[in-house]
This record gives structure tokens, C-alpha cells and sequence, in this order.
């Protein structure tokens, strides 16, 4: 065995556990119904969920572990325990004294604050101490690219401004142990280059790397082991390739196992950037417009799970040039971004169109058409083409989330 | 897969791996440690928090003068001018005890407010969260030994005059600030799992401050339910302040000494119960 200097992070039967019954928004009066209603009990033995369980790895120093998974199998839990956000509920882990951090965008910034009072109280929130702060601030406004601006109040800075001003921060004060969830890219072509240029600095002088991604790419390219995480536990821990292997394999069959759940005739077609769905559902067109178009209708069957989206965040202005709102959240990190698209085409109960203007993060450029047509038969058959500018990797997660939605959408017509 | 036949492929010096022992107490004097070591970003908080709050008026820092003297302004035309029941240093009988009410509500809704705030960052990094609580009670903390400042100015035209008494205002503001403190702990911490603390706990300040003798001496009270209403800690935390800065003399100091035993109490029960909740916040999600 290996003497314990070799290793940066090693964690044993590692687990975390969720206690639902002191979940967000709940308020007193629904506490003392449930206990009034004598639930108590009943939904003690299902009161917890274990978002890790049993998880072992054992990381050394220079080694880089990915983490693969769907969204809400564990993975941001698993590094929120790693940076020591809380302990774990089970099992054991330990990074032998050394700081691990999570390399977040604007953690902690008051936007009230100037920019140069915004690193100091960002380097504190991620525990830097004064000294390290004043001999790196110079160095993290010149490489923000803010001038002057440095001295104005963060409310007045553009989202661009806002992300170089996070990531000069975060990129400057290198942690020992490094956890990236997902490579950052903010700003123009330039901030870009030089930004993913200091990421490198940084990775390489990082003791160890934990990386989530959901880049195969890069995840291949970066890790040297790769931890798959699936529903929680350790689906496959190993060497890169291998795992990656039969995690790609095992995604793809997933996408196919959704077809036969379609309903009738279902069609799905995928190419290179576009993805088309049809399905059949038993409901009159009308009934099916409205479900599209009313936001209390589109919250029910829209699957907020997968994309962690805030249902109750969505506004929308169902006519020609208004707008859709849908506030998610990074299940990662747990940053909130605002998607918002515009209605291209509202023809009432023919077809909709919207479009996400090319700056939106995540759904940057992309166009979805849907068209209801009656067959005549009191069914509805609805066709979704959308074309979105991404990733191999993250067409596949699109798609399936659409699916999903789909699929709710259908059963609540049923 | 199970954890064991995972446990079995990974090479690791797993051995050596125990459990770290836990218990409520040790969670806290880690948590003491953690703030002695962040004690940076309370600096931190405690000052923007100081500066931004009325950086959008147009008074600014004046407001730390125009708060404390409006609030008295008010009960003044309402129970002098109108009800016509005061004696002439009235508005310094009343503005000594509003200023240290003051220092409750304010700690303790800023505690509560600025816990719920810092949600995303207990979320991303490991960082001792009491400071948030802590730093709003040192904020108004401040404030209340400025408006302190401002209350022996105020008493002059009223032939009150400072003398030594009123540095006695630094024990009796500690054992304030001591209480304070626990109290905040403990409401800003049940307010992440119950958002209806919060909104409950004006009114119980509101109910508070007219059930303590902020407006009125203690005499008033029959004395019948005098021993009842001398549990409320503010009947002697408002007497020694006005012993202090109206009598010229000491306080109560074996009523203030209870006082004090009790607000340690209240502080280690708040500290604890923040303790044991706080892992929970970063996972509400």
C-alpha cells in the first residue's frame, strides 16, 4: 500500500443523506397538518433520501477524477462534500488538510459593493486570508479587464462584466484541491482563450481535480480515472476509457428505450444538431394549444426534475414578439439562470414557435417549432422540431429531457 | 453495484479511514475555530453590510441620527402632545429604551434576512455560517452605541447632563448583546426550515415592545403582576440604562448579574441550536 502522502482525496462507504421533511417552503401550517393528520409516522420511513451512498475512491496527488452521471444522480452533492459544504452522513472522507474548493462564479458578491470590494468579501467567503487577497488583487483586476469599472458598484455591470469579475476571483486564489463543475466559459473570444488558458495553469498546479462534466470529450481528454455516479451510488469507478465506454453505451440505450413509451406511432429522428418528435396524443387540439400556452397548464407536465427548473418562475406572453420566462437552476452549482425566448409564430391551434436569443447559456440559438394537426379522429398529432447548438454529448441530455416532458405531457392528456 | 463490490476494486488506504467521531458539542467549538479563522470575512460583512444599508437614500449615514430620534418624535406627539401623559424628560425616558429595542429588532431581522441571503454561497463553499447572523449583530451593535452618542446629546436641553455613569453602558450593552445574540441564533436558524418565523416574530416584537417599559415607567404595572413582569430581561436591561444616563447612578447590578447568567444560557442554547441545523442548509433544496 501506498504511503498516505501519495493521496489528495480518498473517501470510504461514503454517503449523504436528505432529510425530506425539512425540505425548502415548507411552513409551519403544513408541518402541523401533516402531524395533525397522524402522517407523522407514515412518512418517517420514507422521510429520507440518500442522495450518496457507498461511495469509495481513492484519489492521488496529480491524478484528475471524472464524474459522470444524469442530472440528479449525485454528482454536485458529491463535490458540495468534498469542498466540506457538510459532512458526510455516512462512510468517511478526507483530503489530509488540504482546502478543497469549488471554483463557483460570484460566490458570495454583494451587488451593492464595488467590484474591488466584491473580491475581497469573494476571496473571504472562499477562505483566503487578507494578506493572500492584497497580494493577488492587482493581478485579478487586470485580469477581469474591468479599468475603471473596478471602482463602480456590481448592480451596474453587465452579466458579462459579472462573469469576468467571478472568474478572475475564482481563478486566482488556487486551491489545493480543485473542483470544477463543468469548464467554465465566460466572456468574448478573447476572455475565453486567456480564461480557459488560466484554468490550465490552474489545473495543472492543483494538487488534484474532481471535474463533473457532461462532455465525454472532455472528460476523456482531462481525467485519469472516471467515477460514475447512478441514482447515488457507484455505477463503475475505474481507468477513463473503460468506464467512459460502457457510460456512453449505456446513455444511448437509454434514448431508445424511451421509443416504445411514445405512444402511438411514435417517430423519433435525430440528426447531427436537430432533434424532431412526434407523437400521438388522445386529446382535441384545442385542449392540447392550451396546455402549451397556458403557464399553469405548462407548468404541470413540464418535467422540472431534469432540467431542475423553478416552476413557478415561468411567465409567458403567448403572442407574436412576447417573451418566455424560466428560471433554472444549476444543479451543480447552484446558480440561477433566467432562460428566456421569444414567440416567433402563435398561430391558435395550428403552431408555436420560439426562439432562444444566442446569448442564452444554455439553449443559446435554438429554435423550437411545434405544429398540432387534427386527424379527425378526436387525437391530436404533434410534431417538435427543434434545432439547438450543442455538443454530441448534450443533445442526447436535450433530448431526453424533452422525451420526458413529452411523455407527462401525454399522460395528462390521456 | 453495492458499495462493497465497489469498495473491493478501488486500491486506497481505506484503513485508515474512520469515521470522524461527532457530537453536538465538538460540531461547535469547531464551528468557534472556523470563525476565529474567517474572522476576515465577519470584518467583511459587518462593514459592507454598515455602508450599503442606506447607500440608496438620500441621507445616507444620517439616518444612523434621524431613526432613533423619528421613532421617538412619534410616540412623543402621540402619548405626550395627545394624550397629554408625560413628564418633560419624557422623550429621554423613551428614547433610552427605543434605542435598545432597537438593537433587538434590528439584530435579530437582519440575522434572519441575511441567513436566507447567503443561500447560494452555504451551497458552494464551507465557511463557518454563524458569522451571518453575527455579523448583523455587531452592525447593530454599532448602531446602538452611536444612537447611545446621540441619546446623551438629545438629553442635554432636557437638563440632563453625560457624567462617568454612562460608560457603564459598555457591561450592561454586552449583557444585551449576549442575549441578543442567542436570540438571533435561534430565530434566524428555525427561519431557514419554517419562512413563517420570520413574518411571526414582528408581531411578537411588536407585542414585546409594549410589554416591556418602553413607553411607560414600571409602576404603572399593578403590582400584582409585578414578579411575573419582571421575568421580561428588558424591565431591568431598560432600568440600568436609564439608571445610568437619567439618575447618574449604577444599575441594579444583582438584577443585571441575573440577567447576565440567563443571556449566557440564552446564547449557548441559540449557538448550539444553529449548530445542529446548519449542516441542513446547504441541503434544502
Amino acid at each position: 500500500m501506498d504511503g498516505l502522502h501519495d493521496y489528495a482525496v480518498v473517501a470510504k462507504d461514503l454517503g449523504v443523506k436528505y432529510d425530506l421533511r425539512l425540505q425548502r417552503r415548507r411552513t409551519l401550517r403544513h408541518t402541523i397538518a401533516q402531524i395533525a393528520a397522524g402522517d407523522g409516522s407514515a412518512t418517517l420511513g420514507r422521510s429520507e433520501f440518500w442522495a450518496l451512498q457507498g461511495v469509495s475512491f481513492a484519489l492521488r496527488r496529480g491524478e484528475v477524477l471524472g464524474v459522470v452521471g444524469m442530472n440528479g444522480s449525485g454528482k454536485s452533492t458529491l463535490l458540495q462534500v468534498i469542498a466540506g459544504v457538510f459532512p458526510p452522513d455516512a462512510g468517511a472522507l478526507t483530503t489530509f488538510g488540504r482546502e478543497a474548493t469549488l471554483l463557483t462564479l460570484g460566490t458570495g458578491f454583494d451587488p451593492e459593493l464595488s467590484g474591488r470590494d466584491n473580491i475581497y468579501l469573494g476571496a473571504a467567503y472562499l477562505g483566503f486570508s487578507r494578506l493572500k487577497i492584497e497580494s493577488e488583487i492587482d493581478a485579478i483586476i487586470e485580469f477581469s479587464e474591468l479599468g475603471r469599472f473596478i471602482e463602480a458598484p456590481v448592480v451596474t455591470y453587465s452579466s458579462g462584466m459579472r462573469a469576468r469579475l467571478g472568474f478572475s476571483v475564482a481563478v486566482h486564489l488556487e486551491p489545493q484541491i480543485l473542483l470544477l463543475d463543468e469548464i467554465l466559459g465566460v466572456g468574448d473570444a478573447g476572455f475565453q482563450r486567456k480564461s480557459q488558458e488560466k484554468l490550465k495553469e490552474l489545473t495543472d498546479r492543483a494538487e488534484a481535480l474532481v471535474l463533473v462534466s457532461h462532455s465525454d470529450q472532455l472528460i476523456s481528454r482531462m481525467a485519469t480515472k472516471v467515477l460514475w455516479l447512478d441514482g447515488g451510488r457507484v455505477r463503475h469507478y475505474g481507468e477513463t476509457d473503460e468506464v467512459l465506454e460502457e457510460y456512453l453505451e449505456r446513455s444511448y440505450d437509454r434514448l431508445d428505450q424511451h421509443q416504445p413509451q411514445i405512444g402511438r406511432g411514435p417517430e423519433m429522428a435525430v440528426s447531427a444538431q436537430e432533434i424532431t418528435i412526434t407523437r400521438v396524443l388522445h386529446a382535441p387540439r384545442e385542449l392540447v394549444w392550451r396546455a402549451w400556452t397556458e403557464p399553469e397548464q405548462l407548468a404541470r407536465w413540464l418535467d422540472a426534475r431534469v432540467s431542475n427548473a423553478r416552476l413557478e418562475t415561468l411567465t409567458m406572453d403567448v403572442r407574436p414578439g412576447g417573451t418566455f420566462r424560466l428560471t433554472k437552476v444549476n444543479g451543480e452549482d447552484g446558480s440561477e439562470m433566467t432562460t428566456e425566448g421569444v414567440y416567433r409564430e402563435v398561430v391558435a391551434p395550428e403552431r408555436l414557435v420560439v426562439e432562444y436569443p444566442a446569448e442564452d447559456g444554455s439553449l443559446g440559438g435554438a429554435v423550437t417549432a411545434v405544429t398540432f394537426t387534427d386527424p379527425g379522429d378526436g387525437r391530436t398529432e404533434m410534431v417538435l422540431h427543434t434545432t439547438i447548438q450543442t455538443t454530441d454529448a448534450m443533445r442526447g441530455v436535450a433530448e431526453a429531457e424533452l422525451a420526458s416532458s413529452l411523455d407527462r405531457l401525454a399522460e395528462q392528456l390521456a | 453495484m453495492t458499495a462493497t463490490q465497489a469498495d473491493s476494486a478501488v486500491a486506497g488506504p481505506f484503513d485508515l479511514l474512520a469515521p470522524p467521531k461527532r457530537s453536538l458539542l465538538r460540531d461547535a467549538w469547531a464551528e468557534v475555530r472556523a470563525t476565529a479563522r474567517y474572522s476576515h470575512l465577519l470584518r467583511l460583512l459587518v462593514s459592507s453590510s454598515l455602508r450599503t444599508e442606506n447607500s440608496n437614500t438620500v441621507f445616507g449615514f444620517f439616518w444612523w441620527v434621524l431613526d432613533p430620534l423619528l421613532q421617538m418624535t412619534v410616540y412623543v406627539i402621540f402619548i405626550g402632545v395627545i394624550l397629554n401623559r408625560a413628564g418633560p424628560d419624557y422623550p429621554v425616558f423613551i428614547l433610552t429604551a427605543i434605542i435598545s429595542w432597537e438593537l433587538l429588532v434590528k439584530a435579530t431581522q437582519g440575522a434572519t434576512a441575511a441567513t436566507l441571503r447567503k443561500e447560494r454561497a452555504m451551497r458552494q463553499v464551507a465557511f463557518p455560517k454563524t458569522i451571518l447572523p453575527l455579523s448583523q449583530v455587531i452592525g447593530a451593535g454599532a448602531h446602538f452605541m452611536f444612537a447611545f452618542g446621540v441619546l446623551l446629546v438629545v438629553a442635554v436641553p432636557f437638563g440632563i447632563y453625560p457624567s462617568a455613569y454612562a460608560l457603564l453602558v459598555i457591561p450592561i450593552a454586552l449583557v444585551q448583546v449576549t442575549l441578543t445574540t442567542g436570540i438571533a441564533l435561534f430565530i434566524s436558524a428555525l427561519n431557514v426550515f419554517f419562512r413563517d418565523t420570520g413574518k411571526i416574530i414582528t408581531y411578537v416584537f411588536r407585542m414585546g415592545f409594549y410589554l416591556s417599559p418602553v413607553l411607560y415607567p414600571v409602576t404603572v404595572v399593578p403590582d400584582r403582576f409585578r414578579p411575573i413582569y419582571n421575568l421580561n430581561p428588558f424591565v431591568t436591561l431598560f432600568d440600568a440604562y436609564r439608571a445610568i444616563v437619567m439618575e447618574h447612578s449604577t444599575p441594579d447590578w444583582s438584577s443585571l448579574g441575573i440577567v447576565a447568567g440567563g443571556s449566557i444560557v440564552a446564547l449557548v442554547l441559540g449557538y448550539l441550536f444553529f449548530v445542529r441545523l446548519q449542516e441542513s442548509f446547504a441541503k434544502l433544496v
